[in-house]
């Protein structure tokens, strides 16, 4: 009797405990729009992971590259600078955008506990509160072993655009609309200079997508690409691809992607506690693993790496580094050089 | 004479009468509408509804008053009472960043009704927590009493420059459980916001939606305040709030009125009868609705580019058109059109006379085999031949290495040029000049093909002589037609182009596009080369219309008799097979295999590759409900459109009306006009800059899509009531129907299998619609068409491929089932 006792009685407050976890965000409610450069492919696993632990809040995800967002944001401010968004959270790639916004007062302040101690090493993130790094993207190289003998290819992002045998059989994304990509070109064209750029014009770089170059890997109409790591670690673990990612050992570029709250009387929803809450929970372990689970690198301190890659902590020490200063104020004359020397036909 | 002379004379008067009044209204409405646009101008504030919700908000904060803060004031000593006011007020000189003093004039009504509305705003709502810990206190007239007690503590604590008055500690220590600690935590500022707050169901001070309007109309907190300020002061009344808010609305309502008198009084002093007539009410909706929706946009983005930034500069098109990636683009987009037009029309016409005049075996299965490209979205095709013809490992690249036994590692075709770039777009656009010349041969008078033959010449020279002279306005038209196509399409351009650094005005309009601000201007920039181009198409399609009496049309449909072909049956019914194969069985092959795939670069059959998880994909929740979209905008495109088509088609066909053929040039300018730029052109207008704010909604890319393919619609509709001849109408009334059950018994019947492929020919390219689509979609209104070039761009090729052979097997079964309903009368 006493053990049946003793077993209801540890089924009840198995079952509270349960229903109270479950019940810990029941009360965030109404509805937030959230602009993002992920893939398609995150932001399903992301908005699934969102019902379950914001059970009356309704998250609607906006996709889009970073470019066109931009653009769809700067025509949303108007020419004054004033005009209503129809988001409430931004989670697109680079933190010199979040510098412009915070610039024009677009940004709502979101308070975290302890930032300082809790992002990985290095990872910036603004003092006041107005924008925090939520996933680390990292810029590799990518090839199809299936199709070519890893030694004959780059090692490096320096050989990728010199080497004369990979002429017209490389591709990499557009930085006029991928964030990644306008981060990447600044990295690589501060270690070398605008002459990378001649470079990767005269070896006839093709510029596309991501999904397009990765089927030219495939295909092997493209020797290696330029690309996003996770996109390489989906296809592995998904689709037991062979593509393989090479860090090159000239450094790899870690692009934080941060998350901001856009101020409430400039917001579609202007639904503050559930942006809070949201932004709380994606710096949490939970979230956290969710930016796992979508093959980006982690945020916080202590987190594992993505499926198949290397430690963070140790790519962290060989990250070239972006100038977010001169991403946000040269970003016009990045992108003219860029042009003329890769897109234009010659 | 005098008798009849002197009704018309006198209904000219009240005609006149009544426009004149009309006309006055619509005068008195413009002029309201430019001063009200005057008075927001020399406003400081962001929003013209700035004083609108001013004044609903202060609607809210008196309510708040009377209801809650007033008897709860009223409920305490006359001392705590005048020490809370004061801390109100002076509270709310903090907000605004203003000395005390300026605040002396106001009561203690307008203080408390000034500071709710301030802090409505600018302070965020109380924390879930705090507000689950106070709904638990119950009781909020304690909770108010205690409060404003303590807000009195506070105040004169502050007043006597003291530590936290421990008569405050007292109070909150009053409240048992969290909601103690909220207010034991709370400073001065958040125990009046809580005070004003109680009164609200939802702890907000004021409606939230109401104040965050308030807010992003006053654009900054200084303006607010001053809104407030003059609203409590009552200098602000309801109508002139109601006129400045709506200036734009009643501006443009009163050009339209203005115009649409104007155009009234022209039909009538031309048609001389001054009598009223229905029908110009039809011919004005329609023009009103092109005016506003098309020729506005375009108006507006020729304006911008020649004032970008509200002055005459030229800087922007100097800038844009010496700059040699622009140059390349232009030139690019020129060739590619041009040389898509050459050989489309080139392929087009033999291919409609051989399926339409000749003998050829298997014709009606070609016309479905040429239609079929019409179906399907035309980057599916770029989709296909990327993979056919890559110049490193294309699969016709590496057949033709093998068969020749080259030794080569590149080519020796490449499609990422602008040869391939003509390829791709020919073998899409060619079915646009293969239908314009089909239904022409239908509609040519065989007799005089008869008359050749029978005066001894052959089939080619009969073909050369007679059939091409007559074909001749209508194959210009079928080749403009593709060469606009060509130069407004970007998604061929953007799959097979870019890779090889062949750019179109397309491709870069919507890259500048992504570039922010600046990048909308130059979009702007650019657009005009495109609509200049669009005019002077529709300039040469006028002048050869203006030469349509050289096709000679019967009364009656006719029934042409097919030329035997003899000797030449079987060779060219291989050579169109065999093109059939090229353009069209290989491609779409393509695609389909690919959709099997996992691994695009490996065989189907090898281990581990063959799938169905791709076709899977397709039933997830996003795809079902893009499709769903696509399916409801193309419908009501369609049917808006098929409307439209055939009151145009009776106005055209069946009366003299004056009038009539001004909406018929409105919509084929829009045709004419490309996809990016109406695009463009409304999302720089439809934002509320004009009174309408159709950004982000289905009604923008309906209309985007009604006026691009409007056309296609009314042209189909128009030519078949021509071919009806109007004696059948005429005994159908004669034997006593009406004009409505003639059209309903007699003309709607016989004409119905043309309205069903007038309905298709509108629904099927908005069903798939990608350049407009591209620019002005929202999270809630992506398309079937959208998502597919999302797929094929940024998610899995494969994936892309099945979407792609899902529309067009979709497209073909509706295409069958529609056939069957109208017992095989019905074809596009």
């Amino acid at each position: 009797m006493k053990k049946m006792l003793a077993a209801v009685l540890s089924l009840v407050l198995m079952l509270s405990v349960f229903s109270g976890a479950l019940a810990v965000n029941e009360d965030i409610d109404g509805k937030i729009v959230i602009y993002t450069s992920m893939y398609q492919f995150e932001i399903d696993k992301m908005t699934e992971a969102l019902k379950q632990e914001f059970p009356n809040l309704e998250v609607s995800f906006f996709y889009g590259g970073t470019g066109d967002l931009q653009t769809k944001i700067a025509g949303e401010m108007g020419d004054q600078h004033n005009g209503v968004l129809s988001c409430d959270m931004l989670m697109v790639a680079e933190p010199a955008y979040s510098l412009e916004l915070k610039d024009y007062g677009y940004l709502e302040k979101m308070p975290v506990d302890a930032p300082e101690t809790l992002f990985r090493e290095g990872l910036s993130f603004d003092p006041e509160g107005y924008w925090y790094p939520v996933r680390t993207l990292n810029m590799v190289l990518a090839y199809n072993p299936e199709k070519y003998k890893a030694e004959e290819l780059p090692k490096t992002y320096q050989a990728f655009a010199e080497d004369a045998g990979m002429q017209g059989m490389i591709s990499m994304s557009n930085p006029l609309t991928s964030g990644t990509a306008m981060a990447a070109i600044v990295a690589l064209s501060d270690k070398y200079g605008y002459e990378y750029f001649d470079a990767l014009g005269k070896n006839k770089v093709m510029i596309e997508s991501g999904s397009t170059a990765l089927a030219k890997l495939q295909t092997g109409e493209c020797k290696m690409i330029m690309i996003l790591e996770e996109s390489v670690l989906r296809i592995r673990k998904e689709e037991g691809s062979k593509i393989s990612v090479v860090y090159p050992e000239d450094g790899v570029i870690l692009i934080p992607s941060t998350v901001m709250t856009i101020a409430e009387n400039k917001s579609a929803n202007a639904n503050l506690d559930a942006c809070e809450a949201v932004t709380k929970w994606l710096l949490s372990e939970a979230g956290q693993n969710h930016i796992l689970d979508g093959y980006m690198h982690s945020v916080l301190k202590g987190m594992p790496c993505p499926y198949d890659s290397i430690d963070t902590d140790e790519l962290a020490k060989k990250d070239m580094g972006v100038n977010w200063e001169r991403c946000y104020h040269d970003r016009e004359e990045i992108r003219t050089k860029f042009q003329e020397a890769v897109t234009l036909s010659k | 004479m005098t008798a009849t002379k002197r009704p018309r004379s006198r209904s000219k008067k009240i005609l006149i009468g009544i426009l004149s009044l009309v006309m006055l209204g619509s005068l008195l409405l413009t002029a309201a509408g430019i001063n009200g646009i005057h008075e927001q101008n020399s406003s400081v504030y962001a929003g013209e509804d700035i004083w609108a919700q001013a004044l609903a908000l202060s609607g809210e904060a008196g309510n708040l008053y009377r209801l809650s803060v007033s008897p709860a004031l009223q409920r305490q000593e006359e001392g705590t009472r005048t020490a809370c006011t004061a801390a109100a007020r002076k509270m709310l000189a903090e907000s605004w960043g203003q000395p005390e003093e300026s605040l002396a004039g106001f009561s203690e009504e307008q203080v408390w009704k000034m500071l709710s509305m301030t802090w409505s705003y600018s302070r965020r709502k109380l924390s879930s927590s705090d507000r689950k810990a106070l709904d638990a206190l119950g009781d909020r007239t304690a909770l108010q009493d205690q409060l404003l007690r303590m807000i009195a503590a506070g105040s004169q604590a502050a007043a006597e420059a003291a530590p936290a008055s421990a008569e405050a500690a007292t109070a909150a220590a009053e409240t048992q459980g969290a909601g103690s600690s909220v207010l034991e935590n709370a400073d001065q500022e958040k125990r009046t916001q809580i005070f004003l707050a109680s009164g609200q169901e939802d702890w907000a001070v004021l409606n939230r939606e109401t104040a965050m309007a308030f807010s992003r109309a006053a654009g900054s907190d200084g303006n607010a305040a001053e809104a407030i300020r003059e609203v409590t002061d009552g200098r602000i009344s309801a109508v002139r709030a109601w006129v400045i808010q709506h200036a734009r609305t009643v501006l443009l309502a009163g050009i339209l009125m203005t115009l649409d008198t104007l155009l009234l009084f022209i039909f009538l002093h031309s048609d001389r009868s001054w009598k009223m007539d229905f029908k110009w009410i039809l011919i004005l909706v329609m023009v009103d609705f092109l005016l506003l929706f098309q020729l506005l946009p375009l108006v507006y983005l020729c304006v911008k580019a020649f004032f970008p930034d509200g002055s005459f500069s030229l800087e922007t098109f100097t800038r844009l058109y010496t700059y040699r990636m622009n140059w390349q683009a232009l030139t690019n987009t020129l060739i590619a059109s041009a040389g898509t037009m050459a050989l489309g029309t080139l392929i087009a016409f033999p291919l409609a006379w051989l399926v339409g005049r000749s003998n050829l075996y298997g014709r009606k299965f070609f016309r479905f085999l040429f239609v079929m490209t019409y179906m399907v979205p035309p980057y599916v095709g770029a989709m296909a031949w990327l993979r056919l013809l890559n110049r490193n490992v294309g699969t016709v690249n590496l057949a033709l290495r093998g068969l020749f036994g080259l030794q080569i590692t590149e080519g020796p075709l490449n499609i990422y040029s602008l040869g391939g770039l003509i390829w791709v777009l020919t073998t899409f656009y060619f079915p646009y000049a293969f239908i314009t010349i089909s239904r022409a041969m239908e509609k040519m008078d065989p007799t005089l093909e008869e008359a050749s033959r029978a005066s001894g010449a052959n089939p080619l020279t009969t073909v050369i002589r007679v059939t091409l002279p007559m074909m001749t306005p209508s194959l210009i038209a079928g080749a403009l037609l593709v060469f606009i196509c060509a130069a407004s399409c970007y998604g061929i351009p953007s799959i097979i182009g870019a890779p090889g650094n062949v750019h179109t005005v397309t491709t870069r309009i919507v890259e500048y596009y992504g570039m922010g601000v600046k990048g909308i201007n130059d979009a702007t920039g650019l657009a005009v080369f495109l609509i200049a181009l669009a005019l002077l198409v529709l300039f040469i399609s006028d002048l050869i219309l203006a030469r349509k009496q050289y096709i000679t049309v019967s009364g009656k449909s006719t029934r042409p008799a097919r030329v035997d072909l003899r000797r030449w049956r079987i060779p060219l019914t291989v050579l169109v097979s065999l093109f059939c194969l090229i353009a069209v069985g290989i491609p779409f092959a393509t695609v389909l295999v690919t959709s099997f795939k996992t691994d695009v670069g490996k065989n189907l059959f090898e281990a581990g590759n063959f799938t169905f998880s791709q076709w899977q994909s397709l039933f997830r929740g996003e795809t079902l409900d893009c499709l769903k979209n696509s399916l409801i905008f193309g419908a009501v495109t369609a049917t808006a459109g098929i409307i439209v088509s055939c009151t145009m088609g009776y106005l055209t066909q069946r009366t003299r009306i004056r009038g009539r053929k001004l909406p018929d040039f409105l919509i084929t300018l829009g045709s004419g006009t490309p996809s990016v730029v109406i695009a463009l052109g409304l999302i720089m207008t439809m934002r509320g800059q004009f009174g309408i704010d159709l950004y982000y909604t289905a009604a923008i890319l309906i209309i985007a899509y009604l006026i691009k393919y409007l056309m296609m619609g009314m042209r189909t509709v128009s030519s078949a009531m021509s071919q009806i001849h109007v004696s059948l109408e005429e005994s159908s009334q004669i034997s006593g129907a009406g004009w409505l059950k003639t059209m309903l018994r007699i003309t709607g019947p016989l004409i119905f299998p043309s309205i069903a492929a007038g309905w298709f020919l509108i629904f099927i390219p908005s069903f798939y619609e990608l350049s407009m689509t591209t620019l002005l979609y929202s999270p809630d209104t992506k398309t079937i068409g959208f998502q597919l070039y999302q797929y094929w761009t940024y998610t899995s090729q494969p994936q892309a491929c099945a979407m792609a052979s899902g529309i067009l097997l979709m497209i073909v079964l509706l295409n069958f089932i529609l056939h069957r309903l109208t017992k095989g009368e019905f074809s596009i």
